[in-house]
């Protein structure tokens, strides 16, 4: 009997601790796929983690190398993503598969969002609300303090400043995006009509327009890092050659990042922030939802988070990520002047040409 | 019994690991007269025969480097003075080096600091950032102790001493001996640790990325970087990429035994000749001393970088330093550290359990030989494979399947490291034991694995330094769930701070450094105790 009653207090105990579990509802795991590089950045959304613990959300940090696997998994259709970061090529790939949620019109305080800038548009293709901008990216140099006086460098200056310094000017090989962003400044610079960029590739006759573009590239390979004959595999990489002094420029997307990675100790405090050409490619970074995410509901509230004031204001600190705020609240740091992306046609042209001219 | 398990051992860590990752080789890309008027043959020709040219160069430089630095290894010592080497792992050791070796290095910062020669790191420097020349120092470092291990290992089933008394005797020196007689025995049984070595230079990726020429790519990093993009072009060329190194490799072994014979014969000629020319033979024991070195201001280098503030050319030392990094960082990596020790620890002893399992089996069957079987997955590339598991599989696979991931690996290299021993321990004293009256597997438990000890605990270490070096399994199979020291430290390096990346690295390098110690430190327990015995 006494056996009973024990069992029957036993089952009676478990029950409980099953019902609290229950009603204590476990908090929503989000798989937030994202490039983790940067430690400034893993530590924004470590920060991002803790506030949203409070909103019953579990956000992991999933860290990836390159987002382009990810992209790879979602379109072959295996993924347990929730939340990407993503922007250009990787997006139009995930839209043309149809890979996507259309979460912008769920997402509250969208309204907020800046709109002096024109982050309707990825890379020439229409965003559809199938994204939603996180933050701003601006295309310039790194040059140490000495090395030139003015902002902005012509392509020809850039050029002239090669042969003056053999070996200390490079970019990131393409198709890595920050070097395949390089190609597009010079040729903005160096083609007359710069509105057929914005055009496809197959609306224009690429082959006149590009000439003078390949011979100035002709021209200034042999003048390069390791005369041309190897790139720095990407923009992290060309960095540490710029902190190290083996390199005269570096490349960036952050128009505020000479004065965070200075902050950190990462570049010498002398490096100045410099154009090519009049103005600066600028696209926004997106955060994206796959359909075939498990938690959407909860994905949509982080993006929520991550737009809002608090977080836009912590994402913008120049002690730590630096990146600019997308919505209106926040007050700027003001922007470098702007140029529009490229149609992506032209991105692909551009890969595929300098890989069959400088391999 | 044993057959039964040796059996299950092979098909859990072999077949099903082959039958899973190779099927997708077999499934054609979509093509089309666009696509393939569209490849760029030449510039992939070219990769291939980069690849194919620097991997024969490395692995000759590997073979022929490690049997002249073997002549002075005396049995055993191997294990406990290039044991260390073998833990560091290779991303770690490669940027250690580029810290020391690089245009902006110490070294550099070194002669600087000391005549004032170079103002600005040298545009044109004997080791480039990325080049051939960079990419081999890097493998030669991490490859040579791999294989004097190998050598020692199976030195040890070779009756070396009487032929040495025998040579000189005739009036040959110990060296020509080494390398008229030694040499030729031992390259057969290195054939597979050989071709090993070569199969892992000839598609490794993270290493080629980092100082690796780049235009055009070598073959691996580059079926690696289309395997991540998205065209119909892509897809083709990864495809034909994967069979271009599957070819290769296939290659690779026709020439690893051609090595083989080529020195053979070459050898039997020089027999009977007298010395015409006697080179000065530097001792190998520098050649060594010099990879410890190198190796060891590698690790400095990179525990100066985890606590170095800012730091730029032509300091000699970080201008700030500070262990805040440390600090931060350690409730975030104390969580990965674990995931990585259990893995490392659950899967080595499985390795060695296999590896023991299929080696009682090949000693009850007096096959004396590596077998090619068990070594299979060191003997193809492994992106291909791995690939293919994770279409199989999927993301989050759970647990078990990225344990076994890592067990496919550990347990090659276990039956590798433990095979000399084994296969070289005399079958009577088991029959003694057993006539004794033990049963035979408390015969083996009690007899053989006690002195064998120094072997089972250095291949559980190897093990060990294997599966926390592995990066594709372990991210693609359970990149959630399961994220590990060396999944942060790829990350972070993809960042290029490496004053971060260096405190995973450093600690990815810890657990396999405490085994290795420890594993060795068996070893010379084991000797000692042994040739007190025989006194």
């Amino acid at each position: 009997m006494k056996t009973i009653q024990g069992l029957v207090a036993i089952l009676a105990l478990a029950a409980g601790v099953l019902a609290t579990s229950v009603t204590q509802a476990q908090p929503v795991p989000v798989n937030f796929y994202a490039w983790g590089g940067q430690p400034a950045i893993n530590d924004y959304l470590r920060w991002t983690a803790r506030e949203l613990e409070a909103e019953g959300i579990a956000l992991q940090h999933v860290k990836v190398a390159d987002i382009a696997e990810v992209v790879k998994q979602l379109t072959s259709g295996r993924s347990n993503a929730d939340l990407i970061w993503i922007n250009g090529e990787n997006f139009h790939a995930l839209k043309r598969t149809d890979a996507l949620l259309a979460v912008a019109e769920k997402v509250e305080g969208i309204e907020h969002v800046r709109t002096d800038i024109a982050w309707q548009i990825d890379f020439g293709e229409s965003v559809d609300g199938l994204e939603v901008p996180w933050g701003i990216g601006q295309f310039h140099l790194f040059m140490c303090g000495t090395c030139v006086t003015q902002s902005s460098l012509s392509a020809q200056q850039l050029l002239n400043y090669a042969k003056a310094n053999p070996g200390r000017i490079s970019y990131p090989r393409p198709p890595e995006f920050h070097g395949t962003t390089f190609l597009k400044m010079l040729a903005l610079d160096l083609v007359a009509d710069t509105g057929v960029f914005q055009k496809r590739t197959s609306a224009v006759d690429v082959e006149s327009v590009m000439r003078p573009f390949w011979a100035y590239l002709e021209q200034l390979h042999p003048y390069l890092w390791q005369q041309g004959e190897a790139f720095p595999a990407s923009a992290a990489e060309q960095l540490n050659l710029f902190a190290n002094a083996q390199l005269h420029n570096a490349v960036s997307f952050n128009p505020n990042e000479v004065l965070t990675l200075a902050n950190q100790g990462r570049i010498p405090a002398t490096s100045k922030a410099v154009m090519i050409g009049d103005a600066a490619i600028t696209n926004s970074h997106y955060l994206a939802v796959p359909r075939s995410a498990v938690n959407p509901e909860a994905a949509i509230k982080v993006i929520e988070f991550l737009l809002s004031e608090k977080a836009q204001r912590k994402k913008a600190d120049l002690q730590g990520w630096g990146d600019p705020a997308v919505i209106q609240q926040v007050e700027q740091a003001t922007l470098l002047p702007a140029a529009n992306d490229f149609h992506v046609t032209w991105h692909n042209y551009l890969e595929k040409q300098w890989a069959a001219r400088f391999h | 019994m044993g057959r039964a398990l040796s059996l299950a051992v092979i098909f859990f860590l072999v077949l099903l690991p082959l039958g899973v990752g190779g099927s997708t080789l077999f499934q054609l890309p979509v093509f089309s007269q666009e696509l393939v008027q569209e490849l760029p043959w030449q510039s992939w020709l070219q990769s291939a025969f980069v690849s194919f040219t620097f991997t024969v160069g490395l692995i000759l430089a590997v073979c022929y480097l490690s049997l002249w630095l073997g002549q002075r290894i005396t049995a055993g010592l191997s294990s406990s003075r290039v044991a260390p080497l073998l833990a560091v792992p290779h991303a770690a050791l490669a940027v250690g080096l580029m810290v020391l070796l690089s245009p902006s290095g110490w070294l550099v910062r070194l002669v600087h600091s000391l005549f004032e020669l170079f103002p600005s790191p040298p545009a044109h420097w004997w080791i480039a950032d990325k080049s051939l020349v960079t990419m081999a120092v890097v493998l030669v470092i991490k490859e040579v102790p791999f294989l004097l291990l190998m050598i020692a290992a199976q030195r040890d089933q070779l009756p070396i001493q009487r032929w040495q008394t025998q040579a000189q005797s005739m009036g040959y020196s110990v060296r020509r001996c080494w390398w008229l007689v030694v040499v030729p025995a031992l390259l057969p049984r290195l054939k597979f640790p050989l071709f090993a070595i070569a199969i892992y230079t000839l598609s490794v990726v993270d290493i080629a990325l980092m100082v690796g020429p780049n235009t055009p790519p070598l073959l691996a990093p580059r079926v690696h970087e289309v395997s991540l993009r998205f065209t119909d072009l892509a897809a083709v060329e990864a495809w034909l990429g994967q069979w271009l190194l599957i070819v290769l490799g296939a290659l690779l072994f026709l020439g690893v035994a051609t090595n083989q014979a080529l020195y053979r014969r070459l050898s039997l000629n020089a027999i009977g000749r007298p010395v015409r020319y006697s080179v000065r033979s530097i001792r190998s024991g520098l050649g060594n001393q010099l990879l410890l070195w190198l190796c060891g201001l590698a690790v400095l280098a990179l525990i100066v970088q985890s606590i170095a503030g800012a730091w730029f050319y032509p300091a000699l030392l970080p201008q700030q330093w500070g262990l805040e990094r440390w600090i931060n960082e350690w409730p975030y990596a104390w969580p990965l550290l674990q995931n990585s020790l259990w893995l490392a620890v659950v899967s080595a002893a499985i390795g060695v359990a296999g590896a023991l399992l299929v080696l009682e089996r090949q000693r009850s069957q007096r096959k004396k030989a590596l077998a090619w079987l068990p070594l299979l997955l060191l003997l193809i590339p492994q992106l291909p494979i791995v690939l293919g598991w994770q279409r199989a599989l999927g993301q989050d696979a759970g647990w078990l399947w990225v344990l076994w991931s890592h067990a496919v690996f550990t347990f090659p290299y276990a039956y590798l490291v433990m095979h000399g021993a084994y296969i070289s321990f005399p079958s009577r004293w088991l029959y003694q034991a057993q006539s004794l009256g033990h049963a035979p597997f408390s015969a083996w438990f009690r007899v053989l694995l006690p002195q064998i000890r120094g072997s089972v605990a250095l291949a559980f270490a190897v093990g060990a330094a294997v599966s926390i070096a592995q990066y594709l399994p372990t991210l693609w199979l359970a990149g959630v769930s399961y994220p590990t020291l060396t999944t942060e430290t790829v990350s972070l390096a993809a960042g290029g701070d490496w004053r971060m990346a260096s405190i995973y690295a450093l600690l990815q390098t810890l657990i396999p450094v405490v085994l290795l110690i420890w594993a060795s430190r068996q070893g010379n327990e084991q000797r000692w105790k042994q040739q007190h015995v025989r006194n």
